[in-house]
Formats: structure tokens, C-alpha cells, sequence
């Protein structure tokens, strides 16, 4: 019987390990990458991973997917090195600043930089040159039908119109939410619906509703025939994709690769918001793997 | 967040949710048993067929809400009913299973005397299956009502309110104090009903199968 | 198609019980060595039941960060309540004569709960153990939402897009391991009933 509770106490032992050993791989060699959860993120960082692969010996973990607050936890907390993200994301997300923020003369990007490196010794990579910021969009019979090209034409008619978002945009703090867009142009929607993001698209092209923001690189809002419409009072800040890193890592992996930052800053500029979304579109819609879509994408541009 | 920000901006919403979460669980408990009930019946006139149909019938509550609403709703709307016919169905199954066993398992010698007695296989069924089965029935509804109350956390899936609303944003911006307001009330509420449920079926059991304490339950195969 | 999530989803629920097993069997033979802490303990149990799932995960994940472990964690905290409650009531039940018989050979408290309780009320824990292994099933689909993989992430991608085909092999796969876990774990059950000479619960 000593034996069974032995066996027993081995297993809650051996279980504790696992999960504690998840973790402790070779420090000085390994470069821990959270995966993002959108296809877009997932295509950049498997571009990194391609180019670091081909040109470093790095080993390179990727991490299982998370939302960007949780990514910025296990980043800050030193569980991880890298992830994908975005400067209005690191502005308003993670920092908690508005973009009325950012001192006259210095952009987002520059701020948040600033910002980020000042208060948790992470920092931004160049930009990838993808601007995935919000965009308002509706069906294309909705654009036709009233003729419709900016955000303050929908205002107009917008009582005819219902609109529907994920729950996070209708997050009573924080500025680029659905109260101080709405109040900014004015919109009085007949209906506003707040779904799961992941049903987003199912609703609008089942006519549940017919206006939402969205994502201006997400290639679903070619398959739902969405029409993006300008925000021409600029009120949602910039989102250029960038990848936001602790500043430590390349110290930590400064002998095993002295040129990481380089390297992953040959990235920079490579996507345009067009690009981007026929290459979501491939991912999302026609089920390339990331990896051949990403892979295709370097060599396209020479850069494998 | 200060007490004034929270009676500001949440305090009416929080209100209207709970009652909105309260009524999609009590209307769905009840759809769900009236179906499980007539269900059970039917199904313990056929037992061995049942056998095989409990199974799947099991199976089929894996089903994940995200999935069967998720497509329900492309045929029923963004709209109250979708979320009532979901919850509605699995609220059937802890009720039938547990049901379907009260009933089977009532003694046969209660059965040999109401026969005895010449009641009808309806008089049998109502005044000596069914009330022996209560306990049973209870327990079955009481767990239904608790899962229940998390399970209508998917409503705000499809914007259909209720303390989901509170959950899903909280989850999405890491906001634990939004988490709370939904979950806190959640968890009272799912604890209230069981009590209540208690109450109830301590006045329905039948006088002589009233036992001392109905706290000490097992967890059997019915609950999911 | 995504078989790699089908694993990971069965690893997840796979460790997560290793922990409900022996926290949950823990904690049912210390409610009932100590009655006083029977009520507590029973009675936290079952209120971490009540709190929908998607909100445990989401607030373990403020504390600990979205990954597997915060998955690992909630289904533990979700699951416990059959294994705790069974296990109580499965040592409560050993018949008062076997109890008598055991201390009048003599044995000390701890041998006579090992060696005679805990074997008898073994049946009765097992039937927790597999209310528990279905449960974690459908728990752990909401773990992608705190980043901890699974085949929920394949059924919200499959969703976002409108796949079909990632929803069925999705909601399939699951169906697929409730019914084998369910099924094996029953087979065994019944026959741990029939050796100590009791009827399946049904």
C-alpha cells in the first residue's frame, strides 16, 4: 500500500514538473515568440521565424496564442521575448494613453516607442508597413443604395442602419470605442448589436446587421463584400504592425546572435495594408497554412 | 473605479442583465423540463430501445454552445429565440436522464399495487410513477438550472444581453472588475435557485419518501 | 486538418484531471477525517461550479496570463465537485460493521482508511472521476480564449471564416473523445461495481 501512495505522490510530483518545465529551455539560445491570434500576425511572425531560421542558428519557440494584454503580461514578465502587436495598440491598449496624448510633432509610433521603452524596457521594431487600424464598413447594397464614401456620409442615414461589433468595442473606457465614435460623428445607428468577434462576419453577410468596424487588412471583409468607408475625421488612431520585443532579449541572445535586430528589422516596410489582406485572404478564406503563405510572401519579395 | 463611476455608467445595466439572465434561465429550465418530462415517459414505455437512445442523446450535449448557436442563429436571427431554443435544448438532457432513471427505477411492488388497486396505465402514471420519481426529477432540474445559469453566459454571443455581456467584455479587455459584475451575480444567482429548487422539492416529495437530508447527494452518472 | 489541436486538447483535459484526482480525493477524505470542514469545503466546491466557466478562466488569466495553465487551472477549480462530494459520501457509506470490525482487528486510523475504506469507496470516486473527465471535455473549449489552444481554437476559426469543415471536424472530435472517455471509463466502472457486489448507479 506504501507503494500505491508513493505512486500517487509521484504522479502530483511528475504533473508539477510538467508544468513547471514548460518554461526552462536553453536561455541563451532560444528566442520566445507568442504567436498572435489573427492571420496577420501570424503570417509576420512566421516571416520572422523564416528569416531567422535561414539566416541565424536561433532556436525559436512560438508560443501558444493569446489576446495582446496577455501577450504584454507574459512579455513584461519576462516569459517571453517577442510578439507581434501594433503602435496603437501599445499607445491605448497596453500603456492606457489616448492618442491625445502624443505630444505635437511626435507620432504614435514615436510616442509609444518612447513610452514602452521608458516604463517596461520593451521596444518596437520598425513598422511592417501594414496600417491595421479600425475602419468602419458596411454591405455593399448599404454603400450603393446611399451612396456612401466616409464615415460622416454614414452619419446621415445611419438611423436606417443597424450596427453590430464584437463586445470589445463597446468597452465603456478607453477612447477608441463605440461611445466617443459614435458621439464623434454623430452616428444614431437604428440598432447597435454586441457579438462575438469570431461571429462578426457569419452576422453581416447573414444580414443580422449592416454596418461594423473592422480590421482595414482583414481578408474576410473582401469574402463578405464589405465596403470600407474613410475616416475622414481621423478619429481612430494609426495601427502600424510592429514587433514589440523586451529590450533585454537581444542582450540575452547578443552572443548566440549579434545581428537579431537587424535581421528582424529586414522585415520592415515589407507589407503594404493591400498586401496584407489578399494575404489574410489566402490564410482565412481559401486555408493556406500560414507558413506556405508567409514563405511564398519572402520570396516574392527576394528576401529568402 | 469609484462608487459614483460604477452607479453611473454600470449600475442600470447590471440590473437589466440580471433580470434578462434570470428570465432566459427560468423560461428555459421550464421549456426544458416540460420536454424532458414527456420525453421520459415516452422513453421509459421502451426501454430497450432507450437504451441505446440515452447515449447518444449524451453525446449530442458535448455539442459546444459557440457551434449550436453559432449556426442556429443563421437560420432563427440575432434574436431572443435563438438563445431560447439552444438553452431550451440543453437544458432537456440533465432533466431527461435523471427523470428517465426516477421513473424506471420506481419499485414494482408500488406498481403490482396500484395495478392491483385497477388504476389505468395513466392513473398509474400520474399518481404513483411520476410523484415517486420527484426526488429524481428534482435532481435533475436543480442541475439544469445551475448549468443553466452558465450556459446563458453564450446569449451575449449574439447580443442578447444578460450577465454574458459583462463576462465577454471583461475577458476581451482583461478587465477582472467587469468579469466580477458578471459572474459575482451569476454565482449567487445559480446558488439561489438551487436552494429555492431545495425548498420546492421538499414540499413536492411525497410525504413518505421525504428524506432526512437531501444535502448528502452523490454525483452520479446524470450530471454532466 | 488540425490534429495537433485534437492532442493538445486531450493532453489539457488529460493533465488537468492527474490534478483533480488527487486534489479532489484530498480533499474528500479530509472533509470527512474532519466533519467540521466538511460543510466549507463542500460548500466552496460547489459555489466554484456556479461560476460560469468563461469568467473562472477569464479571472485566473489576470492573475496568471493566458496559456495552457490557466486552462489546467480552471478546469481543476470547475471539476472537483464530483470527485470531492463522491469521495466523501463513498467513505461516509462503508458500512458501520466493516468500521467496527476494522478497529476491533486493531488498525490504526490511517492503515483502516487505506487498507479498507478507501478501497471500498473506490467504486463511488470513480463515477466522480468520469462525471469529471466529461465536464473538463467541454471546459476546456472555452481555453482558447485565454490562449490555451485546443479544438475551441479550431471551432472559433472555423466560425470567424465560416469553414464548415474545421466546425464539424471541431464539434466531431469532441463528441468523438466524450464518448470514448465516457465509454471506457464506464466499462471499467461497472466492473469495480460488480467486484465489490453493488449495482451501477444509473
Amino acid at each position: 500500500m506504501k507503494k500505491k501512495i508513493f505512486a500517487v505522490w509521484m504522479i502530483f510530483v511528475l504533473l508539477c514538473a510538467s508544468l513547471a518545465g514548460c518554461g526552462s529551455k536553453d536561455d541563451s539560445n532560444t528566442l520566445r515568440i507568442i504567436d498572435s491570434r489573427i492571420s496577420e500576425g501570424k503570417i509576420a511572425i512566421r516571416a520572422a521565424i523564416l528569416l531567422l531560421e535561414n539566416r541565424t542558428d536561433l532556436d525559436i519557440e512560438l508560443k501558444d496564442e493569446m489576446t495582446p494584454v496577455n501577450s504584454f503580461q507574459e512579455l513584461t514578465a519576462g516569459n517571453a521575448d517577442m510578439f507581434m502587436s501594433y503602435d496603437g495598440t501599445v499607445l491605448t491598449t497596453l500603456l492606457h494613453l489616448d492618442p491625445s496624448d502624443v505630444p505635437d510633432g511626435s507620432t504614435v509610433y514615436d510616442y509609444a516607442n518612447e513610452q514602452v521603452q521608458e516604463q517596461y524596457g520593451c521596444e518596437m521594431l520598425d513598422k511592417l508597413g501594414l496600417n491595421n487600424t479600425y475602419m468602419m464598413a458596411v454591405t455593399a447594397d448599404v454603400q450603393e443604395q446611399y451612396g456612401l464614401e466616409t464615415t460622416s456620409d454614414l452619419a446621415v442615414v445611419s438611423s436606417e442602419i443597424v450596427f453590430g461589433a464584437e463586445h470589445e468595442f463597446f468597452d465603456e473606457e478607453g477612447s477608441a470605442k463605440y461611445g466617443p465614435y459614435a458621439e464623434a460623428y454623430g452616428l444614431n445607428f437604428k440598432d447597435s448589436i454586441s457579438v462575438d468577434l469570431n461571429l462578426k462576419y457569419s452576422a453581416i453577410e447573414n444580414g443580422n446587421f449592416q454596418a461594423t468596424v473592422v480590421y482595414a487588412t482583414d481578408g474576410l471583409n473582401t469574402k463578405a463584400n464589405l465596403k470600407l468607408l474613410e475616416d475622414d475625421l481621423h478619429f481612430f488612431p494609426e495601427y502600424n504592425g510592429a514587433f514589440l520585443a523586451r529590450s533585454d532579449a537581444f542582450e540575452r541572445l547578443e552572443e548566440a546572435c549579434p545581428e537579431l535586430k537587424d535581421i528582424l528589422n529586414e522585415l520592415g516596410g515589407i507589407f503594404t495594408d493591400e498586401t496584407m489582406s489578399e494575404l489574410t485572404y489566402r490564410v482565412d478564406v481559401e486555408g493556406e497554412s500560414v507558413d506556405d503563405v508567409a514563405e511564398d510572401y519572402l520570396k516574392e519579395i527576394g528576401l529568402l | 473605479m469609484t462608487f459614483q463611476h460604477f452607479m453611473d455608467t454600470y449600475a442600470l445595466k447590471l440590473l437589466r442583465a440580471i433580470f434578462v439572465h434570470l428570465g432566459y434561465v427560468v423560461l428555459c429550465v421550464a421549456i426544458g423540463t416540460v420536454i424532458a418530462l414527456i420525453l421520459a415517459v415516452l422513453l421509459t414505455r421502451i426501454p430497450k430501445v432507450s437504451k441505446f437512445i440515452m447515449p447518444v442523446l449524451s453525446v449530442l450535449q458535448t455539442i459546444p454552445g459557440i457551434v449550436f448557436i453559432g449556426i442556429l442563429f443563421l437560420y432563427t436571427g440575432m434574436k431572443p429565440i435563438t438563445v431560447i431554443i439552444a438553452l431550451s435544448i440543453y437544458a432537456v438532457f440533465p432533466v431527461l436522464k435523471n427523470a428517465y432513471s426516477g421513473i424506471l427505477h420506481v419499485d414494482e411492488k408500488y406498481k403490482e399495487a396500484a395495478r392491483g388497486c385497477g388504476m389505468s396505465r395513466w392513473q398509474m402514471l400520474f399518481y404513483v410513477e411520476l410523484p415517486l420519481a420527484i426526488p429524481s426529477v428534482f435532481v435533475g432540474i436543480r442541475m439544469t438550472a445551475i448549468y443553466l445559469v452558465s450556459w446563458t453566459v453564450l446569449a451575449a454571443m449574439i447580443g442578447q444581453g444578460g450577465l454574458g455581456e459583462f463576462i465577454y467584455r471583461g475577458v476581451g479587455t482583461n478587465d477582472n472588475r467587469l468579469i466580477l459584475m458578471g459572474a459575482v451575480p451569476a454565482a449567487l444567482m445559480a446558488i439561489g435557485l438551487g436552494a429555492l429548487l431545495d425548498k420546492l422539492q421538499k414540499k413536492l416529495t411525497p410525504r413518505g419518501m421525504r428524506q432526512p437530508d437531501p444535502n448528502k447527494q452523490i454525483s452520479q452518472k446524470g450530471e454532466m | 486538418m488540425p490534429w495537433d489541436r485534437v492532442w493538445e486538447h486531450f493532453t489539457l483535459i488529460l493533465t488537468a484531471l492527474g490534478f483533480i484526482i488527487v486534489i479532489g480525493i484530498f480533499l474528500g477524505i479530509l472533509s470527512y477525517l474532519y466533519p467540521k470542514l466538511s460543510r466549507p469545503i463542500l460548500t466552496i466546491v460547489d459555489i466554484l461550479q456556479t461560476i460560469p466557466s468563461l469568467a473562472t478562466l477569464g479571472i485566473i488569466m489576470i492573475f496568471m496570463g493566458g496559456n495552457r495553465k490557466t486552462v489546467i487551472v480552471g478546469i481543476v477549480l470547475y471539476s472537483l465537485l464530483p470527485i470531492v462530494r463522491n469521495t466523501n459520501s463513498g467513505l461516509s457509506n462503508v458500512s458501520p460493521a466493516v468500521k467496527e470490525a476494522a478497529r476491533g482487528m486493531g488498525m490504526s486510523r490511517a492503515y483502516q482508511l487505506f487498507h479498507i475504506d478507501l478501497p471500498l469507496a473506490f467504486p463511488l470516486i470513480f463515477t466522480g472521476i468520469r462525471i469529471a473527465a466529461v465536464t473538463s471535455i467541454s471546459v476546456a473549449v472555452f481555453g482558447t480564449f485565454v490562449g490555451g489552444g485546443g479544438l475551441g481554437a479550431v471551432l472559433y476559426q472555423g466560425i470567424r471564416v465560416g469553414s464548415m469543415s474545421q466546425i464539424l471536424f471541431g464539434t466531431a472530435a469532441l463528441m468523438v473523445m466524450a464518448f470514448v472517455i465516457d465509454g471506457i471509463m464506464g466499462l471499467i466502472e461497472r466492473r469495480l461495481y460488480r467486484r465489490i457486489g453493488l449495482h451501477v448507479p444509473e
